[in-house]
């Protein structure tokens, strides 16, 4: 990339990254073949999505160190999440505790669409298990995707390449935890990832407060951070926006979150932070925070009946929350998922997903239209990731893998 | 020689290719390659091209000029131009995106970029090295050992077509 511009012959290639003496001659009409540079093959190869990349990576020796350099896995991620047809997005969701997914693409264009099964990393193999594993999907960030367990495992997978790490137990103060939850997000500043865990426990009075734990994968460890300043957060996990994770707060007297204040911690310093909300108007209202397009939301649920979605579009500038839109819930959706996540599509159209079944609303127009997953029933979690190489724990599970019995312990490829 | 006299409102400018042919255009339609512009704000009007082919270049001025003339009216008989542009042969493509690259024009790139992702995204790798001629420096074991950790690309049916 140093030598932008010049020096650049189309018919030379850079003698290191290339064979050039191909063993056929099917040129017609130009006598000299044309090799392109290292560069302009990232170009091209950036552009596909993860299954053919990885097909690719037996072709030479130099095409698998470039798909597998760092610099070829960031430049296919930021142009995948920013693919306007949403063709490398895809939708996990569970169905009878079993996770699948489909493309987000598919979900947009088509009134029923099927999904395919995920070998996520607890997945059954057989006889070992007596039930399945209710896996939570605490979040997804750079096509990584965390999960928690019945049993409070935790583990970072990306679904595209099929690979995992099972993470260390957070170790709670107190043992008995009555409830955990989770929020997972990207340190930029640190290039690292984390995961923030807010344990809730039972003896709860003054002296029990909550107790608030990080890991960072860099470290592999957990470790303490600041109390959070307000002690009724939501259950639901962390929403991650601008390098922060954020969680409404319950409203006193309520199980649920009406208003007040979204508290949110940095990733990066570890501060804890208010962000402010609109004024959502009279009635029986319920809220839930969510994600658009990089932008935080919140969805408010007025009498039960619809559905306002609010975005921030600016962030942390309370006037800039717009209501882009007022939904009625579709009357088979109601009952399957009561917690909607949401997304934009391109030509204006939102898709709010009700578990399997999706309402795709124009926002030019007002129209609806429904597309539902018909082969999932039964849905609790639902989350969208974005296909990527990215797997931040490779190098450490090879270093786990030598040190026990000569399989890998830490990172599993799950073929 | 460059600018004509009579047509003030119109400069225009020579690109020589490579391979010494000339092609007077239009300045505004030669400035949406990156490279020319830079030139034509250093004052030159005459613009040497010694990366880029008559034959490329051809078809480069072709879609500088089409999309030059880019209106809100006019977006599908762009879209059939572009479509059209790029029904030919890899080696074709890749003279373009090479011309493209050193010409810096955006939007061509990014367009024959995709055409070639697109186009090998279904082929076997061994297709995919016939065309990009490349010759396979893996040891058949070394192969092997890579077909086997990336099992799950290797399932289903490739297209071992080279066009």
């Amino acid at each position: 990339m140093e030598d932008e511009g010049c020096d650049r012959h189309p018919k030379r290639s850079k003698p290191t990254n290339h064979c050039q003496f191909p063993s056929t001659s099917m040129q017609e009409s130009t006598s000299t073949i044309p090799i392109l540079p290292e560069e302009l093959i990232s170009e091209i190869l950036s552009r596909l999505p993860v299954k053919p990349l990885l097909k690719f990576r037996c072709v030479s020796k130099s095409w698998l160190s470039l798909i597998s350099s760092t610099e070829f896995v960031n430049t296919h991620l930021s142009l995948s999440a920013n693919k306007k047809e949403y063709t490398h997005h895809m939708l996990i969701l569970d169905s009878n505790y079993m996770l699948r997914h489909c493309n987000l693409r598919s979900l947009f264009r088509e009134a029923s669409i099927r999904s395919i099964d995920t070998d996520y990393p607890t997945k059954s193999n057989g006889s070992d298990k007596m039930w399945p594993d209710f896996d939570r999907i605490i979040g997804s960030v750079n096509g990584l995707i965390c999960l928690s367990t019945e049993n409070d495992h935790l583990f970072m997978w990306n679904p595209s390449i099929r690979k995992y790490t099972k993470l260390p137990d957070p170790k709670p103060r107190l043992r008995k935890v009555y409830w955990r939850q989770y929020g997972f997000g990207y340190d930029e500043f640190h290039d690292d990832y984390k995961i923030v865990g807010i344990f809730f426990f039972d003896e709860y009075g003054t002296t029990n407060k909550d107790e608030i734990k990080i890991y960072s994968l860099k470290s592999d460890s957990w470790r303490s951070v600041d109390p959070c300043p307000i002690e009724d957060l939501s259950i639901d996990s962390g929403k991650f926006v601008k390098g922060k994770l954020h969680w409404l707060t319950k409203t006193p007297g309520y199980n649920f979150c009406k208003g007040g204040d979204i508290i949110s911690l940095d990733l990066a310093d570890e501060k804890w932070g208010k962000v402010e909300q609109p004024c959502y108007g009279e009635g029986d209202i319920e809220l839930w925070a969510g994600v658009l397009g990089s932008d935080l939301s919140v969805f408010c649920e007025c009498d039960g009946i619809h559905v306002d979605g609010w975005v921030m579009k600016e962030y942390g500038v309370k006037e800039s929350w717009t209501k882009i839109f007022t939904v009625k819930y579709p009357d088979m959706a109601y009952s399957d998922l009561k917690y909607p996540m949401f997304f934009m599509s391109n030509k204006g159209e939102v898709v709010i997903v009700f578990g399997s079944t999706s309402v795709i609303y124009n926002l030019k127009n007002g129209s609806l239209r429904l597309s539902k997953v018909i082969d999932v029933v039964g849905c609790h979690e639902v989350e969208i990731y974005v296909e990527s190489l990215v797997c931040p724990f490779s190098t450490k599970g090879i270093e786990d893998a030598a040190k026990t019995k000569g399989e890998k312990a830490q990172i599993k490829t799950i073929e | 020689m460059a600018s004509t006299t009579e047509t003030k409102q119109k400069k225009m400018l020579i690109l020589k290719s490579a391979d010494n042919d000339e092609f007077e255009i239009e300045e505004s339609v030669g400035v949406q390659s990156e490279t020319i512009k830079n030139l034509v704000e250093d004052g030159f009007t005459f613009v040497p091209l010694p990366n880029v082919y008559t034959k490329a270049l051809i078809k480069i001025i072709d879609y500088l000029k089409k999309h030059a003339n880019k209106t809100d009216s006019n977006d599908e008989e762009i879209k059939t131009f572009d479509k059209d542009f790029v029904n030919t042969t890899f080696d074709d493509l890749f003279e373009l995106v090479s011309a493209a690259n050193y010409l810096h024009i955006s939007c061509l790139m990014n367009m024959l970029c995709q055409t070639i992702a697109d186009r090998i995204k279904d082929k076997s790798p061994e297709a995919v090295r016939k065309i990009f001629h490349i010759n396979c420096d893996y040891t058949p074991e070394e192969e092997a050992k890579i077909r086997k950790a990336n099992a799950q690309a290797f399932e289903g049916q490739f297209d071992e077509s080279l066009d």
